[in-house]
């Protein structure tokens, strides 16, 4: 096992009805890295995600996080105790609230039931979450409905609320879907300020966009690690390029 | 003969009743997604047309079977067209709405037909032995319905163009209609096959049972944990269940009061809710 | 609109209503005379009960069909500990009871009567809430199994006659007595109507809180909240709880004001009643589970001359006509009425969120 690895997969495995979605996963991800993981549909990313996060059990294999091992926690205490945010692929935020509420309910600090009934906003807050508007550029729409947002801003509040969460690995699936190639740079450039202090892993199709961020890619196809590396070397990596294009 | 014996012999007789009056509920629940809190009121018809077919109008009792199979079937399915089509996948609507039909109904025959209790004479009369006990021979009779009813949904639904169309919607809407299935049409059709099964089951009860305006309110509760406990969608997890829970019922009340056998069984149900939630007999999914 | 504009327009319209229910309470007595002040009286207690069912339904989208369960064991832990303290109740000398059992004993004081009648209730509904509310049981089993428990509720309590009455139920209550001796009608009736007030200022306290935007994230998305880092089935819980308090405050005033307890206090028909309230008035913001409850309750009283039967008919056309036309209540269409301006009216912004 790796020292310095904030994340780590040792042979994950997981299978639904027969099927194997993920197959023997091992991966590392080191603190404060911009991780994307590619590959083609159904390739497993968004399991993988899964089973990070405790959406899905897992079968076999472990998964350790800063060297303790996180396999099978609930997904709250995933969230809350060992502070992994996610985004979920195409925007699940609470429509019927605004941008602020948003933020402020993902806002890291109490998750207890009796402190937030005897608790109201500070000052802190308030802050935080005026950063956290800045970043994601919605300063203007603090106050607005998110369902009235456009799909590409309720992105951005969804990865303002994984940043509200001060969580320590962010990941983010798909997170520039039903962008314009304008929003999805901006997203990338919001990803690259926010990596640094924090760890990132992203998926993701676009490969301009891929290029934009990536320091390590990792490729997955059916459910297994087909390569890993720096973007230059997997784009000349010819098996790859053949799981690409038979695409 | 020991009174084990006699319990289980009570408990068969109590898992057809039960059965027949689930099988409507497995098809709107656990097929449609549908909670329908008017599941009792279908049954209530069902048995109200009994009586007056054969009671009334004195005509032999198939006929009263038959008829109340159809009137509550095209009951519900007028039900289904007016109310239930508009809140599909919305369970709040849809239980408000069938609340307020199920008071609507109530009330409708307690107006029409006041609240006196209704008597559907038996058809089969006389006993049968089994040792030295004896049992009406109706009992044969509804052993032999909620036997035939299942059968028959079975082969409806796994072996007609029918059945295999229910399914279709039920696993992947959007897709059975590009292919070119009639949803609607296939909604409301199974809607009220489900209350003319819910009929069916009102009429075949209605001698061995009372029949009064709100008698539907006991058959939805017993109903419905029957088929939670059978795993919802599956009409043999449902013969199941039926057995297990009206044979624990009867032989725990043979050893201690009803209400307690009422209570341990309703625990029993909360258990396997919250430890198989998708039913005793289901197929775990993910 | 403005989000701001608009919160405002709803929290003015609101202040508004209550207002003038206020008024209308609290000046009903000077002109109803002593009878129907205590059929009000009786009413504001299930006003209590219908904030109860907002808490959990309007603002965190568990639907309890069995409301009536803690509504009920409150009714009946009050009219015992009011009669054991008396002496041996009447219908427990019918069934031979002579001497009160050990587990009657600590009723006999009345203050401990009024902590069990409502530890009790929300107690159960702990084992019951830590059973279906925190795994993956999914909303409608919620609703009909708390229905199953309200019906085996009454069952039992019809059964258990020695220690409940029975069908018959219990009578010869006596008001409250808060300062010692029982009050009289009136002063009962301001003291529900405190009572009434007390628990919405509760309820609009957790709905403002922090908290309450919990809950309402968990009832629009609660795999979001998971995944936030709340443990929804705690939050799930514990309102659960405070929601089966409420309703167990509302049953020992409902018993002390009424005088008798029956098992119908714990069943079915009651609890849907109280949903039918807070559905027809609109949920999740108070005061239409007040509106609802009061004018739902009037409305039986003063219908009940005339339309006799037929009044539940009536109660089952106007519940069908709500959730066909009006999905969120008379109260909530009043809050969100708002004419529209041609400009928005191109826009198709009726559909405000």
């Amino acid at each position: 096992m790796d020292d310095k690895a904030l994340l780590e997969l040792v042979n994950v495995s997981v299978d639904f009805r027969g099927f194997r979605a993920v197959d023997g996963v091992s991966m590392s991800v080191k603190a404060g890295e911009i991780r994307t993981i590619i590959g083609p549909n159904g390739a497993g990313k968004s399991t993988l995600i899964d089973l990070i996060t405790a959406k899905t059990k897992l079968r076999y294999g472990r998964i350790f996080f800063q060297g303790r091992d996180i396999t099978n926690r609930s997904p709250d205490s995933i969230a809350r105790i060992y502070g992994i945010g996610r985004k979920f692929q195409g925007p699940n935020v609470f429509g019927d609230m605004t941008v602020e509420e948003n933020l402020a309910l993902a806002l890291s600090g109490s998750r207890g039931v009796l402190r937030n009934l005897l608790r109201s906003e500070s000052e802190d807050a308030r802050g935080a979450i005026d950063g956290i508007l800045d970043t994601i550029e919605l300063a203007g729409a603090r106050r607005e409905m998110v369902s009235s947002l456009s799909h590409g801003e309720k992105q951005w509040v969804e990865i303002g609320m994984v940043l509200a969460q001060d969580a320590k690995l962010i990941i983010l699936d798909e997170p520039t879907t039903g962008m314009t190639a304008d929003e999805t740079y901006k997203t990338g450039e919001m990803i690259r300020a926010m990596s640094g202090d924090r760890t990132v892993i992203v998926t993701e199709h676009d490969m301009d966009f891929v290029r934009q961020v990536a320091q390590t890619v990792t490729v997955m196809n059916q459910g297994k690690i087909l390569a890993e590396g720096g973007f230059e070397e997997i784009s000349a990596n010819p098996e790859v390029i053949r799981v690409y294009l038979k695409e | 003969m020991g009174i084990l014996p006699i319990q289980l012999m009570n408990g068969l007789f109590a898992a057809s009743t039960l059965l027949l009056c689930s099988l409507g509920m497995v098809i709107i629940f656990g097929n449609m997604n549908v909670v329908n809190l008017a599941h009792g009121e279908f049954i209530m018809v069902g048995a109200y047309t009994a009586w007056f077919i054969s009671a009334v109008a004195r005509l032999p009792f198939v006929a009263a079977v038959a008829g109340a199979a159809l009137v509550a079937g095209l009951f519900g399915a007028v039900v289904e067209r007016v109310v239930i089509k508009r809140f599909y996948q919305r369970f709040e609507e849809t239980l408000l709405a069938t609340y307020a039909i199920s008071i609507i109904m109530t009330q409708i025959f307690r107006l029409g037909f006041s609240s006196m209790k209704k008597i559907v004479e038996l058809p089969v009369r006389g006993g049968f032995e089994i040792g030295s006990m004896t049992f009406p021979k109706y009992n044969l009779v509804i052993v032999a319905a909620a036997a035939t009813a299942v059968g028959f949904v079975c082969l409806l639904f796994y072996k007609t163009p029918f059945g295999r169309r229910v399914r279709a919607i039920r696993q992947n809407r959007n897709m059975a209609m590009c292919l070119g299935i009639n949803a609607s049409a296939t909604d409301t059709l199974s809607f009220g096959l489900g209350c003319a099964l819910a009929g069916l089951a009102g009429a075949v009860t209605a001698p061995v049972k009372i029949v009064f305006p709100a008698m539907g309110a006991s058959y939805l509760m017993d109903s419905f944990s029957t088929v939670v406990v059978g795993g919802v969608d599956s009409f043999i997890g449902t013969a199941a269940s039926s057995a297990l829970i009206s044979e624990s019922t009867s032989v725990l009340g043979g050893f201690m009061s009803e209400v307690y056998a009422q209570i341990i069984v309703l625990v029993g149900i909360i258990l396997i809710l919250r430890f198989r939630p998708s039913g005793l007999f289901a197929k775990e999914r993910r | 609109m403005g989000g701001i504009k608009k919160a405002r327009l709803i929290f003015t319209r609101r202040a508004g209503i209550n207002a003038l229910i206020l008024a209308f309470v609290a000046l009903y007595p000077v002109a109803a005379g002593a009878y129907r002040t205590d059929v009000l009286a009786k009413t504001l207690a299930l006003v209590i009960l219908a904030l109860s069912v907002d808490l959990l339904w309007g603002y965190t989208g568990i639907l309890s069909l069995g409301q009536a369960v803690p509504f009920g064991l409150g009714a009946y832990i009050a009219a015992i500990s009011d009669n054991v303290s008396r002496g041996i109740p009447d219908y427990m000398v019918t069934y031979g009871i002579t001497q009160l059992p050990a587990a009657f004993m600590p009723l006999t004081v009345p203050a401990v009567g009024v902590a069990l009648a409502v530890a009790v209730p929300a107690a159960l509904s702990y084992l019951i809430g830590r059973l279906l509310l925190s795994g993956r049981v999914r909303g409608v089993f919620v609703s009909l199994i708390t229905m199953a428990v309200a019906n085996v509720a009454t069952v039992y309590i019809n059964n258990a006659q020695k220690f409940t009455g029975g069908s018959n139920g219990i009578g010869d209550i006596t008001r409250p007595a808060p300062f010692g001796h029982a009050l009289s009608i009136y002063g009962n009736y301001y003291f529900v109507m405190a009572a009434a007030v007390l628990a919405y200022a509760f309820c609009y306290y957790i709905g403002s809180s922090r908290l309450g935007r919990v809950l309402g994230a968990i009832r629009a998305n609660e795999n979001r909240a998971v995944f936030i880092g709340y443990r929804v089935s705690d939050y799930k819980v514990f309102i659960y709880v405070v929601s089966a308090a409420l309703a167990a405050i509302a049953g020992m005033l409902y018993a002390r004001t009424t005088g008798m307890v029956s098992p119908a206090v714990t069943g079915i028909r009651l609890s849907t009643l109280a949903v039918i309230w807070v559905a027809v008035g609109g949920r999740g913001n108070l005061t239409g589970a007040v509106a609802g409850c009061l004018a739902l309750n009037g409305m039986e009283r003063f219908a009940a001359g005339f339309l006799g039967d037929a009044w539940e008919l009536a109660v089952g056309a106007i519940l069908l006509l709500i959730v066909f036309f009006m999905p969120d209540g008379v109260i909530g269409a009043v809050l969100r009425f708002r004419p529209l301006r041609p400009a928005a009216r191109a826009k198709g912004g009726g559909a405000g969120g």
